[in-house]
């Protein structure tokens, strides 16, 4: 029976993503998966390698995304491995995110080559924003929401047929809030192939180029917060989840900085949980401080409660326990700008 | 212009047509069919359609059929006028003057010789001379045996005359055998159809010596195949004595079994023989399978392999082999047992066995059903004489072995090959459907009824039948097969999918310690075939075959806790896995485990820290995060179940808080903006986000049932507020565009998060325990939001879910809810009847809805009734009456259901009774006829027959003391009752006459408590209505049938006197009364 459960747990997959962050971390697990990949390291160094060599068609990807338009349209180039083909067309919207690996193997050049995002908890979506609406893709392609954005090419007023928007996410559903990870294409410009560094700082400087993105309006009912990202030295990184965060935190995720952006699992980002910071990078278990998401676009002034503003949760393996607490949101709405006509959008 | 045109053209036909004064203009006719076959345009054929209807439908219009007949040219208005013909002999034979209807039987007669008189005519005029025999059998109804006593000598002597004549005769007496034995329910009355059932009975001697004398004598293939088409319908009735004291099995199979052309029609012939069930022809039934199984190896040598040959058959030969199925099957079925007793029969016995097995492999579904059957009643069987396995496990030794019974032991080689055959062909356990709901969101449905499930759940019995007799086999075969898939040899999605259906079938048919290796070995091969296979399509397959195994065994996982739990995080895991289907099966397997294994979840296992429940809800975010809105409402209604489990009050309330968290985050946001600013919820997203956190609670209060309180309790008035909120946006939507608004986005989800609230509330209603609290805490403000809101609405904004949430209150709360039925029939009652008394068809949920609270208000709240003034009363009891004259069928049944229900409870109650039947009796009855004879109605009959049954016999038991007519006594309510009805149906049905109605109202009485009859009764009376009677009632027997009747009201009255008090003492006979 032990053999049959360890077999289950440890070698019985799918998609044979090596360390999948959906299944335990392998130096945390306790049934060790007989591993047939190489090393993390190794593989790091090949698609460094071969994303020199490798040029791909990535303005054309953004704009097909954009317009839908899957004309002529072959996808063999994006998968390696081989497989049966199935007759009925893919999902084109599948496998658009660039995804991650456990971080097992620390890399060496940690402190000088990566940066670090701390992740809030809620569903990481595809955004793209074209033709007028705004549409949200989970990882494998399907439709979860549409519904207008500030984003540009986002909603009616603002759009125009070159400008649109392709950007990766994780939507808090509690503050109504997309946290953007990573962008891949802003205003009809891809930026697939340009390393995290220039993503980064395109991210932070395009979204406050837009400042109406981050308020909640009838035209934009979902705000856009850019998340942050922090070198990774040690202290930088202890500094760093010594802040408060706006969201529950989820985890960490590593990108190198010369990685482009890729798709599906990438060995070149790197995912762990908060505790385990002792068991692989030896940096004490943080203590998270959350100030509960407040509505981004409106600021309440009363607080109706003596309930503590601040939840902290200490995480490590040994206190994971969650309050079990309801935690009440002091946000509150203003009074929204009269707009006569109620525009009616499709839902799906 | 040209249509106009056209329609004085028309007219002018129609007028000189129809004109019986003038002489017929046969070519004006001709002109007339042929535009109605090849008329250009749908306008001109549907103008020339009329004018031969109108045509058809005059009284006189038979009086044209034979110059029609003769002078026409053309085939189709020959036709025509057989029609015309037809319809007269159906409905007005009996008032046609005799000599005229002597005209029409010989001219039919006549005519059918003529056309019959060479195998090139029978050829030629197949059709036409097809419908003219179907209009001699209509004839022979009327006028055979009474006017036409020789007809059976008659046509047995023309048979003589001709071989083609003959063949065609072959034809009429078949057709006539079918009229009489198969077809005549619902065709002639009873009476009538046993009168010619024994005359033909009686005459059959004679067309047994035909059928003998062809298939003795004649050369002439045709007449000989039609002859035994005939033969075979007569099989299922003639005297037995035909089949089993003369040679006709013998001739059967020496002479024609064998021979192509006849082949088919003798094995059905045989079959029909091998489905007679009676003792006393053993030697002959045994002689019967003898004979046919040794012409059977010569025919289809028993090396064959029917399988290929089957698909590479003509359609002839491919229903012999169909043919031979039914026949093996139903004989073996039916005498088994007879060639079992005789060891010398045994070899013949296995080799009908074998070639069934072989047919059983035949790629054809239909075929395999009739094995499947056979299999399934021996498997049966030969379990319940014997319910031990053949062979035991190695894990239960020392033990008293059974001995095997003999009777099992001339199969066990048999069963094994059967074992193979429904482990290779195991059909598809469960289908999902993917539809697009009103809302306009894809949904996944679990079909229960299709063909393929029901073969599912047969095969599945069967096998688990032969595993019970044999499990080390089931197992060796199971094993072997697997082992295939895996060194490729066998290797396809089909078959590893078939065989994986197979091993999921038979979970809990082996001994627990023998599944868990077999299931271990199963998993273990599984997974390294997981492996072993490249590309995810592959692996996609094996991983949903492994979980589908795995979710089929809840014994084995709830004795594994650790397998248990590590095969749910393996789900976990593969909720994120973007594989087409993945995700799906994940949530569904998830789902299937966590109703099996519930209480393992929220008990702390040996080696846990916390109940797994803890860690589920720890981290249900991130499991959740990818799967799509559907998948997360499974999801939840999963972890619902395991919620339910939790026995301990407090600890239940703590899970329930926190499985609800986010959620509950995401509805307090919006509450909150929405009380600073109601505007909030005519934003879209807004709104979809709550028709989301609305069907999570829905899915989550359906698995964990009535604890769920806490839950609904803490959203209740809230939401009650956003329903009254969305319901007067959608209702000023309309109010200020129209109807056409509830098609756009918004106005549909905004009625999603209504429906889905009052989903929610009698979802948790029908699943509480606690009346009073439901009553007190719930009913209150619902009433007050929903209700009102309904009544205040415009139509189109009225949800039909609030009637059914309605009666699914009443049907729970039942009598504590009384008091309040008032109040809810003043908020729904007239307004919703108000949109539904225009037509039949309009708002068909509020329709359906309607009824199903007014039937649960009658069934539990009757005194409600009582209570409300009579003007309401009236009314209510008028919609019942309008509910069953609908011809939506489920509308129908609910009101006529109501009716009967109501005429009990009111007869439980002595005052009010009385004064109900004095002022409504009549009128029900008279309704309740008026859809008795309606034949859009027919499907009620039993009902109908039910509640006039009822109604009858309250009068004769006395049940009713005033008057039921003014003017008379109400001991005279049986006559007044007989006379109304009388009366009703005389006038209704003019064309009856007075002995007719006597009788039938005579049944009415003597009937009453027997409903199988009484229904038959009525269906005589539904037959005599169809046709003109005239004077001569002779043929309807009416004599018979009224002292038929008079037995019937003797024997009731036995029954009844039986039964101490049941006759009032003054009706009883002077020797029972000392």
């Amino acid at each position: 029976m032990e053999e049959l459960t360890s077999a289950l747990a440890s070698s019985f997959s799918v998609s044979n993503v090596p360390n999948n962050p959906a299944a335990p971390h392998p130096r945390l697990a306790q049934y060790k998966a007989k591993s047939h990949d190489l090393a993390q390291s190794e593989r790091r160094r090949q698609m460094l390698d071969r994303q020199k060599k490798q040029r791909q068609d990535l303005a054309n990807l953004a704009r097909r995304l954009a317009e839908d338009d899957w004309e002529n349209w072959s996808t063999e180039e994006e998968e390696e491995e081989e497989m049966d083909y199935t007759r009925k067309r893919p999902n084109l919207y599948a496998n658009q995110l660039m995804l991650s690996e456990w971080l097992v193997d620390v890399p060496g050049d940690l402190e000088e080559e990566w940066l670090m995002v701390v992740c809030p908890v809620g569903k990481r979506n595809l955004l793209v924003a074209a033709k007028g609406t705004t549409k949200a893709y989970t990882k494998g392609g399907f439709c979860v929401n549409c519904f207008p954005s500030a984003l540009p090419g986002g909603r009616k007023r603002s759009y125009s047929a070159k400008e649109y928007t392709i950007l990766d996410t994780i939507f808090c559903e509690a503050s109504r809030t997309f946290y953007v990870l990573d962008i891949m294409c802003w205003k009809g410009h891809p930026v697939y192939d340009s390393e995290t560094d220039f993503r980064f700082y395109w991210l932070q400087t395009k979204l406050q180029e837009e400042p109406d993105v981050a308020e909640r309006s009838k035209t934009n009912p979902y705000v856009f917060v850019a998340l942050k990202n922090s070198p990774c030295q040690r202290l930088s990184i202890q500094q760093r989840l010594a802040e408060t965060f706006p969201y529950e935190v989820d985890g960490l995720l590593f990108y190198h900085k010369r990685t482009h952006y890729t798709f599906g699992s990438s060995p070149l980002v790197g995912w762990l949980k908060p505790h385990m910071l002792p068991d692989i990078l030896g940096i004490p278990a943080p203590t998270i401080t959350v100030v509960p998401a407040v509505d981004a676009s409106v600021m309440d002034t009363t607080h109706e409660s003596d309930e503590d503003d601040t939840e902290t949760m200490e995480t490590g393996n040994t206190a994971r326990k969650k309050k079990g607490r309801r935690r009440r949101k002091k946000g509150g709405l203003e009074k929204m700008e009269a707009e006569n006509s109620t525009e009616m959008h499709s839902i799906q | 212009m040209v249509i106009g045109n056209m329609t004085t053209v028309v007219e002018q036909a129609a007028s000189k047509l129809l004109n019986f004064n003038e002489k017929l203009d046969i070519n004006l006719l001709d002109n007339v069919v042929s535009c109605m076959y090849t008329g250009e345009g749908p306008q001109q054929q549907r103008m020339a359609q009329e004018v031969l209807t109108h045509l058809k439908e005059h009284p006189d219009a038979w009086t044209r059929v034979d110059t029609i007949l003769e002078y026409s040219q053309n085939q189709q208005t020959k036709y025509y006028a057989l029609q015309i013909l037809e319809n007269v002999i159906k409905t007005r034979w009996k008032v046609l003057p005799r000599s005229q209807c002597e005209g029409i039987k010989k001219y039919t007669v006549g005519l059918i010789i003529k056309t019959s008189q060479t195998q090139d005519f029978l050829q030629k005029e197949k059709t036409y001379l097809g419908k003219l025999n179907i209009i001699l059998v209509q004839i022979l109804k009327h006028e055979w045996p009474k006017n036409w006593p020789t007809f059976i000598s008659d046509i047995v002597g023309a048979s003589k005359t001709n071989e083609a004549l003959c063949q065609n005769n072959m034809f009429i007496l078949k057709l006539l055998s079918e009229e009489v034995f198969d077809f005549s329910s619902g065709q002639m009355t009873q009476v009538k159809a046993k009168h010619l059932k024994d005359s033909m009975c009686n005459e059959f001697s004679q067309i047994f010596q035909l059928c003998q004398f062809v298939m003795d004598n004649s050369q002439n293939a045709p007449l000989v195949a039609s002859t035994l088409e005939t033969l075979l319908r007569f099989l299922n009735w003639i005297p037995l004595g035909y089949i089993f004291e003369t040679k006709l099995i013998s001739t059967l199979i020496y002479k024609f079994l064998n021979v192509p052309m006849f082949r088919n029609t003798t094995m059905k012939c045989l079959t029909e023989i091998a489905g007679v069930n009676v003792s006393q022809y053993d030697d002959q039934f045994v002689m019967l399978f003898t004979l046919t199984m040794q012409q059977l190896k010569q025919m289809l040598p028993l090396a064959t392999n029917i399988k290929v040959a089957y698909a590479q058959g003509k359609d002839d030969e491919q229903n012999f082999i169909q043919n031979l199925s039914l026949f093996l099957s139903t004989f073996l079925k039916e005498h088994g047992q007879l060639v079992e007793k005789n060891p010398e029969l045994h070899p013949i016995l296995l080799e009908a066995l074998h070639y069934l097995v072989l047919i059983s492999e035949v790629d054809e579904i239909e075929i395999f059903k009739i094995c499947l059957e056979y299999w399934n009643t021996l498997a049966a069987d030969l379990y319940r004489e014997s319910p031990f396995s053949s062979t035991t496990s190695p894990l239960l030794l020392g033990g008293q072995q059974p001995e095997v019974p003999l009777r099992r032991q001339l199969y066990l080689q048999v069963l094994s090959k059967v074992r193979l055959v429904m482990v290779c062909r195991m059909a598809k356990p469960e289908e999902v459907l993917v539809v697009e709901n009103e809302q306009g969101e894809v949904v996944r449905e679990f079909m229960k009824d299709t063909d393929s499930i029901n073969l599912y759940k047969n095969m599945r019995e069967t096998l688990v039948y032969l595993t019970h007799l044999d499990y080390a086999d089931t197992e060796r075969i199971m094993t072997e097969k697997l082992q295939k898939q895996v060194d490729g040899t066998e290797w396809s999605w089909k078959n590893l999918n078939t065989l994986c259906w197979a091993i999921g079938s038979i979970s809990g048919a082996m001994h627990e310690e023998d599944e868990k290796r077999f299931l271990v070995t199963v998993i273990k091969e599984l997974l390294g075939l997981c492996e072993q296979k490249r590309g995810k399509d592959n692996k996609a397959i094996i991983a949903s075959n492994i979980m589908y195994v795995v979710g089929q065994y809840p014994r084995f996982l709830r004795a594994h806790w650790k397998f248990l739990k590590t095969v749910v995080n393996k789900l976990f895991e593969f909720m994120h896995e973007t594989h087409e289907g993945v995700q799906d099966m994940a949530c569904d397997t998830f789902i299937k485990i966590a109703q099996k294994c519930r209480r393992h979840f929220v008990q702390v296992q040996v080696g846990e820290v916390m109940p797994f429940i803890d860690e589920i809800l720890n981290n249900i975010n991130t499991i959740i995060c990818d799967l799509q809105p559907q998948q997360v409402h499974t999801f939840y209604e999963a972890v619902g179940y395991m919620i339910g489990a939790q026995t301990d009050t407090v600890v239940q309330e703590h899970l329930i808080e926190k499985y609800m968290l986010l959620p509950n985050q995401v509805w307090d946001g919006i509450i909150q903006q929405a009380t600073k600013n109601v505007d909030i919820l005519k934003e879209p997203e807004v709104v979809k986000q709550l028709g989301s956190i609305l069907k999570t609670n829905v899915r989550a209060c359906k698995a964990v049932g009535h604890p769920f309180v806490v839950q609904l309790g803490r959203i209740y008035l809230d939401m009650l507020n956003v329903y009254k909120c969305m319901s007067e946006n959608i209702s000023g939507a309309i109010a200020a565009n129209g109807e056409m608004v509830t098609k756009q986005p918004l106005i549909k989800s905004m009625r999603t998060v209504k429906k889905e609230t009052l989903k929610l509330i009698s979802g948790w209603v029908s699943k509480s325990t606690d009346p009073t609290m439901v009553l007190e805490n719930f009913v209150p403000p619902l009433l007050d939001a929903v209700l009102i809101d309904y009544q205040r609405n415009v139509p189109a904004a009225r949800e039909p879910e609030v009637l059914s949430t309605m009666a699914t209150i009443v049907n729970k709360l039942e009598a504590h809810i009384t008091t309040q039925i008032p109040h809810i029939f003043d908020a729904v009652f007239e307004c919703t009847l108000e949109m539904i008394n225009k037509d039949f068809e309009e708002y068909p949920d509020h329709r359906t809805n309607f009824f199903l609270l007014l039937q649960a208000v009658n069934t539990h709240c009757f005194s409600a009734f009582l209570n409300i003034p009579p003007a309401q009363f009236k009314l209510v009891l008028d919609s019942i009456i309008w509910a069953f004259k609908h011809t939506m069928r489920n509308v129908a049944d609910t009101g006529l259901h109501i009716m009967y229900q109501l005429l009990q409870n009111v007869s439980q109650e002595e005052s009010a009774a009385q004064s109900f039947y004095q002022t409504y009796y009549f009128d029900i009855l008279q309704h309740i006829f008026s859809v008795v004879t309606d034949t859009s109605h027919t499907a009620g009959l039993t009902m109908h027959a039910t509640i006039l049954a009822y109604m009858f016999s309250l009068v004769e038991q006395g049940k009713v003391l005033v008057p039921l007519k003014a003017e008379t006594q109400a001991s005279e309510n049986v006559t007044t009752t007989q006379g109304f009805t009388a009366n009703l149906l005389s006038q209704a049905f003019p064309h009856l006459q007075t002995a007719q109605i006597k009788v039938f109202v005579t049944g009415l009485f003597s009937l009453n408590q027997d409903i199988p009859q009484f229904k038959e009764h009525l269906r005589d009376f539904l037959v005599q209505i169809k046709e003109f009677a005239g004077e001569d009632l002779s043929d309807l027997y009416l004599e018979e049938r009224e002292s038929s009747l008079k037995t019937a009201e003797e024997e009731k009255r036995k029954v009844q006197l039986a039964v101490p008090g049941i006759i009032n003492p003054h009706d009883m006979p002077e020797e029972m009364q000392d």
